[in-house]
């Protein structure tokens, strides 16, 4: 019962942590370093889910599929986590974070753009809302 | 706060942004989540790991105090098991219940950065709004 929300929730908490951890950290050290060491101690977790799951990876996922999951890991956890802790660095965790967090405004801008979906009332509220908030954040002097 | 202060947490957003295009992608051939998210992953570790020892800046690692390598690691470990609380959440209910959810991730920065950063941030007022509005806008855009 509520397995699904609790893990959700579960997620945003560890998530809505890490910019803590981090801030704190870069007073002693650089964001590429914390990049490093955050990559290398997921390492052990990592082969775990390799080793655990009940099919090998190379019959389970073909090499389309591990292209478009590989690109994704690049960009995200590799390039997307680099500019992440360098916006928490410049701007603190609680500026940065809810601007590296509009990024579905991005997604679905992409979506509008290149996949031509169609905007609705809801859609157009969210970039309103969206918009709005990196106003609001941006227009603030420095502390 | 000026435009070059917005560009690194917008260019982060950016990165992720394509994100869950390319989630699709992959699922489309493949549709095995957990196996996913462990090669982006282990993807992102070597190429990062290349980079970072190929600009010889191996020495950086050894200058970082001890404590301050434990934050860095538990904050990576928080990245990870946070993906895979993801996925897992996605076997019990829909996409449209777990993003909103999720979404909320930067309420509970503005709240842990209230008690645990005092020394280093002071939380105003429009920060609690636009992080407010954000939060809003991106449910209503992971909804709509």
């Amino acid at each position: 019962m509520f397995y699904g929300e609790c893990l959700a929730l579960t997620s945003a908490v560890l998530w809505g942590a890490i910019p803590i951890l981090v801030r704190k950290g870069l007073q002693h050290s650089n964001a590429s370093v914390a990049v490093v060491l955050g990559l290398l101690a997921s390492v052990p977790l990592l082969i775990g889910v390799f080793w655990l799951h009940p099919r090998w990876v190379t019959h389970a996922v073909t090499p389309h599929a591990a292209f478009w999951f590989a690109a994704c890991g690049i960009t995200g956890p590799c390039l997307g986590r680099l500019f992440n802790y360098l916006g928490v660095a410049r701007l603190g965790a609680a500026r940065a974070t809810p601007l590296i967090n509009a990024s579905p405004l991005f997604t679905t801008i992409l979506a509008l753009v290149f996949l031509r979906e169609q905007i609705t009332l809801k859609i157009a509220l969210g970039i309103l809302s969206t918009v709005a908030g990196i106003v609001v954040l941006s227009g603030q002097k420095r502390s | 706060m000026n435009m070059k202060d917005l560009l690194y947490p917008l260019l982060a957003a950016l990165c992720y942004s394509t994100n869950p295009i390319m989630v699709k992608l992959g699922l489309r051939s493949s549709n095995e989540p957990l196996l996913g998210a462990a090669i982006g992953m282990a993807a992102s570790t070597v190429v990062y790991l290349v980079y970072f020892f190929g600009a010889g800046r191996t020495r950086e690692l050894f200058a970082v105090p001890q404590w301050v390598g434990w934050y860095f690691a538990v904050s990576g470990l928080c990245s990870t098991l946070g993906v895979m609380s993801f996925f897992a959440s996605l076997q019990y209910i829909p996409a449209s219940v777990v993003a909103p959810l999720t979404g909320a991730a930067p309420l509970v920065t503005l709240t842990l950065s209230h008690f645990l950063l005092k020394e280093m941030e002071r939380i105003s007022t429009a920060d609690i709004v636009g992080t407010v509005l954000i939060v809003l806008g991106v449910m209503l855009l992971v909804i709509g």
